[in-house]
Order: structure tokens, then sequence, then C-alpha cells
């Protein structure tokens, strides 16, 4: 037990960096100085002491930045060698860090990158759906100017993919643009990002790379989640699987259901679509379903922020930059679309499909010099969006479809045919699949679709009653009201 | 759950940065106290300490960013 009246003088003597050396204590302490900043000593003091005090704090201060500076580097070059999110790409060496297991579920990041590797003049934005679908090695893609790159993503946001968008414009000017909207992109709700999508990593109009560089690339690489990524990577060397990321961003479907998926695999494809089908219920019905006692919330959606905003904005840059937008709306299967109806979402998809055809109406009225631009809607009732399930049971696969979200890439080939106005060789495209929405033909391509489902309910009731038992199911007792709004 | 317990442990039982740097505080802010003197763990000027801090320094850098994943459906 004690006083203690001198703690710095105390506690800072003992062995110094080479020899034994007691610290002079710092002169005039009062009490007001016993909590200034060490540096306080540099402002009044000029003796001998305060010197040589000040001198054992610069150089402990640069012992802890040089350790600081070692770890650090130390940390990211190993990163940087191991490169788990395949970022860099330097050394990719058999057996040490060839397989990269953790790019697969951060594509966002791995494709910021990449697009920089490929430097793309043509790109694809959209979500999974066109990341399965769309290759670039199609005819119509192949033979335009520069690379191209498949850079849509899983559950892909219309505010990231414009991010997107800009980041592979200020990387190089980009000529073509193919946007690949989903019904959900379609809907007045505001937009959001993932939780792995980073702006940090992406690049703006002009933006210095440099802090990019400082933001993304350092940041990654002295990052204890990438020194973890880093470890598993190499442990995960024997257990390597088939590489389903194709060199232009395509996720090739034949590898990825066919040698990965574990339940496409194990139960079958008729399984796996139907898992699927739950799945999408589960997501449209998310949030339906009231607590108890709570009235639900009215949406409140920034205009700034919602979805038409951002693909205003997508169009926009798009025209300001003089490239050529091709937009189109994905073939899912009718299921999906049975689901939105009975979840109450018809009526806003149709409405976002008008609105969507306003839009380009008014840009391409402001912009009367530029060509006209369109949106070509694949979504609805077709001889492909309705193509029949495998009994249940069978382990066949289906011939446009891996589930009902996710179109073959033979579709995808369909739509881009239409979209470039290609006609392969021994390639038909179906008459029905695919119509251009324009103000004169919204209309009546909205009337026909409602009619084709009606036709589409009575010659697969069963299918439509049962996806109608899992919405219920689902939803519980959710009152009417909520399903308008939702 | 072991770690939390380390944790704890770790909490209770290690000495808190007062007791490592000797700080009282400015006088009268926490008046008169009682060193206990637990430890021989007491933070000085030297190359050791040096580096032991620049390393819990660099490790905080290295704990500020996550790099997040993301599995939509079961991708």
């Amino acid at each position: 037990m004690g006083e203690i009246t001198n703690p710095v003088a105390s506690k800072m003597e003992g062995p110094s960096f080479d020899h034994e050396v007691t610290l002079p204590e710092r002169p005039d302490r009062t009490s007001e100085r016993r909590a200034e900043s060490i540096f306080a000593a540099f402002d009044s003091a000029d003796s001998a002491n305060h010197a040589e005090w000040g001198f054992h704090w610069l150089r402990y201060c640069a012992v802890v930045a040089a350790s600081v500076a070692v770890l650090l580097f130390a940390v990211a070059g190993i990163n940087a060698f191991i490169d788990p999110f395949g970022i860099y790409r330097l050394w990719d060496i058999e057996g040490v860090n060839s397989y990269k297991p953790a790019i697969y579920h951060r594509v966002r990041l791995f494709k910021a990158y990449e697009v920089g590797r490929v430097q793309p003049q043509t790109i694809i934005l959209g979500s999974s759906r066109s990341h399965l679908g769309f290759r670039c090695s199609h005819e119509a893609l192949a033979h335009l100017d520069g690379p191209c790159y498949n850079l849509a993503f899983d559950g892909a946001t219309t505010r990231e993919m414009f991010e997107y968008l800009q980041h592979a414009h200020a990387i190089h000017p980009l000529k073509h643009v193919v946007l690949g909207l989903d019904a959900y992109h379609l809907i007045d709700a505001t937009s959001f990002t993932r939780p792995d999508f980073d702006p940090l990593v992406l690049l703006q109009p002009h933006e210095f790379r440099a802090v990019r560089f400082v933001t993304g690339d350092l940041r990654l690489l002295t990052s204890f989640d990438t020194l973890r990524a880093s470890i598993d990577t190499m442990e995960k060397q024997k257990e390597a699987q088939q590489n389903w990321f194709s060199p232009d961003g395509q996720r090739i479907g034949k590898i990825f259901f066919r040698q990965v998926e574990k339940n496409f695999l194990e139960f079958g494809p008729r399984a796996y679509f139907d898992e699927i089908d739950r799945l999408e219920v589960a997501f449209q019905t998310e949030g339906m379903a009231p607590r108890p006692g709570s009235q639900p919330a009215a949406a409140v959606v920034d205009p700034t922020q919602s979805n038409f905003a951002y693909i205003k904005r997508i169009v926009d840059f798009c025209v300001a930059n003089k490239i050529d937008l091709r937009i189109l709306i994905t073939p899912a299967h009718a299921h999906q679309y049975e689901i939105a109806r009975a979840v109450g979402a018809s009526s806003s998809i149709e409405n976002g499909k008008r609105r969507l055809v306003r839009l380009l109406s008014d840009v391409a009225g402001a912009h009367p010099e530029q060509p006209a631009l369109s949106v070509w809607d694949f979504s609805g009732y077709s001889s492909i969006t309705t193509e029949p399930l495998p009994p249940l049971g069978s382990r066949d696969e289906m011939r446009f479809y891996w589930d009902s979200s996710h179109f073959k890439e033979v579709v995808g080939d369909y739509v881009l045919d239409r979209l470039f106005s290609v006609f392969a060789a021994g390639q038909v495209v179906p008459q029905d699949f695919g119509v251009q929405l324009t103000l004169r033909s919204i209309e009546p391509a909205l009337a026909r679709e409602r009619a084709e489902q009606e036709a589409y309910r009575v010659s697969h009731s069963e299918d439509v009653a049962h996806l109608r038992n899992l919405v219920n199911r689902a939803i519980g007792e959710c009152s009417p009201a909520v399903f308008v709004r939702l | 759950m072991l770690l939390a317990l380390c944790l704890l442990l770790l909490a209770w039982l290690a000495p808190n940065t007062q007791e490592l740097t000797g700080y009282v505080g400015p006088d009268g802010a926490y008046g008169r106290m009682e060193m206990t003197n637990r430890t021989q763990l007491h933070w000085r000027q030297t190359l050791r300490w040096g580096v032991a801090v620049g390393c819990l320094l660099a490790l905080c850098f290295m704990s500020l960013s996550h790099v997040s994943e993301f599995l939509y459906f079961q991708f």
C-alpha cells in the first residue's frame, strides 16, 4: 500500500533498447501537466532533460511505427501472394493457391477487380439470371469491338448495377451495355446494396486510381478477413472443385449444377426446381405476415433512391457517354409469375413495365440525335417460359431451365439473338419469345400476357394450385390490404 | 464457450491499462488510490514494449475492415 506520487518516473525506469536507462523525470511536473500529452514537454522545455526525454519518446514511437509497418507489410505480402479473392492473380500455383473458394461467395469483389484485368468495352449487367444465362462468346457479342465481360452477379440491385457500370467505364470507356432486369427491379421500392457490396473498391468517374489503391487494395490486403481467407485457401487446396467461373465472367451452369450444386446432384432437377419455387415463395412473402398486434407500416420510397431512379441513372449515363444500351426483362419460368400473381405483385410488375417504357421514351425525346432506346420483354408466357416440368421423382433435366428462376445458356442465346437481331444458323428463336415494348406496343403486349396467363392457369391448374398453396401457407393470416401494398 | 471463458478470465484477472501504465490521472481526479501491485507487468519505454504495442496497433488496423461474403439462395 502506498501513495503513487510519481507514476511516470516510477514506470518509465527499466531496461531500455540496449542498456539500462532511467529516464529523466519531466521537469516542472504540475498536476495539470500530468494529464497533458507527451508532447507538452517540447513546448516549454529547453533543458537537456527535456531533450533526452523527447528523444526516448521518439525512439519508442519509431519502434512502434516500425512494428506496425513490418507486421502489416508481412500480412499484405502473404495475402497478395495467396490472393484468396482473386484480386491480382499474379501467381496461381497448383496445390498452393490455384483453387480460390473464397471468390465464390464474394463475386462482387472478384468481378470489381476482374473488370480491371479484362478492361471490357462490352459488359452485361444483371442478376444471377444474367450471370448464368449470357455468354460473351455469343455471336452477337463476340463481334463487337473490344473485350466483353459478364458483370452480372447474384441478387444484383439497380443501385449496384449503376455503381458497377460507372466502375467499368472509369476503367475503360464502354461501347455496349446489356442490361438484364428482373421483375423485382421493376417494383417501386428503394434500391439497396447487398452485404458484399463494397463501394471502396469501385472506381468513380474522374477518381484517381491511387485513391482506390489505398481504400480498396491496401485495406483488403491488410485485413484480418483476407488473412483468414488466405489460410482457408491454402487448407482447401485438396478439396478443389471444378471452377464454374468462366474467364468472361459467366457462371457456367453445366459445371455449377451438374458437378457442384449438391441439391441439384443429390435430389435431381425436378426436386431442385420445386425447392427454388419454395425459396421464391419465401423470398416474395418475406415480411408479409403481420406481427401480432402491429399495424403494417406504409413503405416510404425516397424517389432519388428507388429502383427506377437507378435505372434512369443507368440510362442517362449510357446516353451521356454514347454507350449502346440494350435492355431486357429476363425470362424466368412461368412459375415465378404465378408466385408473383399469388402474392399480388402482378399489377406492380405491369406498372413497372409501363414506367420503364415511359422512362425510355422520355429519354429518347430529350435526345433525338441518339438512337431510340427500347426494352425487350422476355418474361411472361411463351413456349420457352412455360416449358413443362419433368415428372415428380424424375431425374431428367429441363431443356430451358435449371430452376424456375434461372434459364439455361440456350435461352440466353435466344435472348441475345433477338436483342442484336442475329440469326444464328440452325437456331431459330421461337416466334412467341420476346416482345419489344414501346409506348405503342406496351398495352397490347400486357393484355396478351394476361390472356396467356389465364390460359396457363387452365392448362396447368395443378401447378398453379400448388404454388398458391405454398404462398397461402407462407403468409398465414396476412390481410388482403397487405397483399395489395406489397 | 471456451473462448468466452478465456476472455472473462482475461477481463477479470489481467491488469487494466491504469495498472499497466501506472497512470493515476490528474491530481485529485481519482483521489488517493491503493496500489494492489498484483502484477509485475508494467509498461516501460523499452524495445519489447514498443514491438508489443506496435503489433497490437497493427492488429487493430487489420480488424478495421471486413470483407463480407454473400450467399444468395444457396449459391
